[in-house]
């Protein structure tokens, strides 16, 4: 099929959706919103007219059965818990859809709850990615554990320009969102793996945004043995920057350009282990490298405006990559 | 370009016939962009009435900074995505298996052929969420990848990525199905 086929394949559909949604009645959805509103309206005006003094009689009557209930049900409550945990193993806790922007597989990922051997009751999530095979069937292609974690957290893609395929932000939090595990998912040839392996990040935040992760952690200002005020935690942002290698040997990056602040740090990241060079005039200042040497860190130290060449190992090929620091005094700006 | 300009110098005084102003004119719009992320009609129309109700709620909020489209467009948006991350919405997921998944896709689909004869409409539903909304926004919709970029918070180059590979995709599963 062509793409012309496929344009008119499109006006087709168009069509299609034309005929679907005229078949919806809309005047009658209308109706409903203002019905529920007028019944909003009469509930509010209803409460005016029990006044003050009955609410607030009601509301603490209501929190005083509340916390008899809560308390005597805990005990039963969590025995129930504790029979379940056994009963939910095998299914999953979520299910969701994966894209590496292979138009020929289909993934998905799941979550499940775990235990370990020793049977000590803490929420862990083993995280599982499923390829569909060649006869529809589906092969585990991946997992992973995410430990003392139970709330799994959407998923984010981080795209490359052009039709190349993308990686893949999995992630998950603990109940009250005091850290968080993640993994920045991709494809080495035929492989799926894992080229960012974060786990308990303490107070993290992250957001994908032009195919690059921008991770904020909570770090403490002073290292001490016991940390005694969490007011003296600082924010440490860093910007994930992946690449990888064409067929044709060039080296992509989801971005040309990037925009931080002083302070900030850059992480870059690929499909194979490559040197990076940095030109001008000393912004930008290398880091340590991960274990495995996979994730080149770089710490910004002045502003202005600096270039990164993430350079192949022969040195042939280069990927020009432009940061501008900005300076504190620039935060308002933005 | 989207075949309804906004006219933001129309001043409708009571908040009431305002929202019925605005119901009149984007009802339908509303009700196809939740239909487009969630594929079933009764959370379509929930989400619609939900945005309607907001809408109304803060009417006095809207600052007339954005059109009425894009201001109304975010919220569904937002109410959608809202409704997917939730509890109920995984709940509802988990609870079947992938292959139970595949059997309801493909019921779902079998229905829309019999019922709406919309074989490539259902196949474009069929995509991802990343590639389902924006080519159903441009070819459905009209909407230019500019407007589409303000809506979904990302970038112009990237709806032409998303387009691109979205009509890639999607010629791959019309040929799977020849």
């Amino acid at each position: 099929m062509n793409n012309d086929n496929v344009e008119k394949k499109l006006l087709e559909a168009s069509k299609q959706a034309d005929k679907f949604f005229s078949s919806f009645d809309y005047n009658k959805l209308n109706n409903t919103v203002l019905l529920k509103l007028k019944h909003e309206n009469n509930k509010e005006n209803r409460i005016k007219m029990l006044g003050g003094f009955t609410v607030k009689v009601s509301v603490i009557a209501v929190c005083f059965i509340l916390i008899l209930v809560i308390s005597s049900s805990l005990g039963i409550k969590k025995t129930i818990q504790n029979n379940n945990d056994f009963a939910l193993l095998g299914k999953p806790v979520s299910q969701q859809m994966i894209d590496f922007g292979n138009t020929k597989l289909n993934q998905w990922l799941n979550y499940f709850k775990i235990d370990k051997p020793d049977k000590k009751m803490e929420s862990n999530l083993l995280a599982v990615v499923w390829e569909s095979g060649t006869k529809g069937d589906y092969d585990m292609v991946y997992s992973s554990v995410f430990e003392n974690s139970n709330k799994p957290c959407p998923v984010y893609n981080l795209d490359f320009p052009g039709n190349y395929p993308s990686m893949v932000l999995i992630s998950s939090q603990n109940d009250r969102s005091q850290y968080m595990h993640y993994r920045i998912l991709g494809y080495k040839g035929n492989k799926l793996s894992a080229y960012v392996e974060k786990d308990y990040v303490t107070g993290c935040k992250i957001e994908v945004i032009d195919g690059v992760l921008k991770e904020t952690r909570l770090i403490p200002s002073s290292y001490s043995e016991e940390i005694k005020d969490t007011d003296q935690m600082n924010n440490v942002v860093t910007y994930y920057i992946p690449y990888q290698h064409s067929e044709s040997g060039n080296i992509i990056s989801s971005v040309n350009f990037l925009r931080i602040f002083k302070g900030d740090k850059i992480a870059l990241f690929g499909d194979y282990d490559v040197p990076i060079d940095i030109a001008g005039n000393n912004l930008l200042i290398q880091e340590d490298t991960n274990e495995e040497n996979s994730i080149k860190y770089l710490h910004a130290e002045k502003s202005g405006y600096q270039n990164i060449y993430i350079k192949s190992k022969d040195g042939k090929v280069i990927k020009k990559v432009s940061i501008e620091v900005l300076s504190n005094d620039d935060i308002n700006e933005y | 370009m989207y075949d309804f300009a906004e006219n933001q110098t129309e001043v409708v005084s009571d908040n009431k016939d305002e929202l019925n102003y605005l119901m009149k004119r984007f009802s339908k719009k509303v009700y196809k962009l939740a239909y487009y992320y969630l594929r079933d009609k009764h959370q379509a129309e929930d989400i619609c009435q939900e945005v309607f109700i907001r809408v109304y709620n803060n009417l006095d909020k809207f600052r007339q900074e954005s059109n009425y489209y894009t201001w109304i467009y975010k919220i569904t948006i937002n109410l959608c995505k809202d409704y997917l991350k939730s509890a109920s919405f995984r709940k509802l997921f988990a609870a079947g298996t992938i292959s139970d998944l595949n059997i309801s896709c493909r019921e779902t689909n079998k229905m829309f052929e019999e019922v709406e004869g919309g074989e490539v409409f259902s196949k474009i539903m069929e995509l991802p969420t990343k590639y389902r909304i924006p080519l159903s926004l441009h070819y459905f919709d009209g909407f230019t990848t500019a407007e589409i970029a303000s809506f979904l918070k990302i970038s112009e180059s990237n709806v032409r990525v998303r387009l691109h590979r979205g009509r890639e995709k999607l010629k791959a599963l019309l040929s799977r199905g020849d």
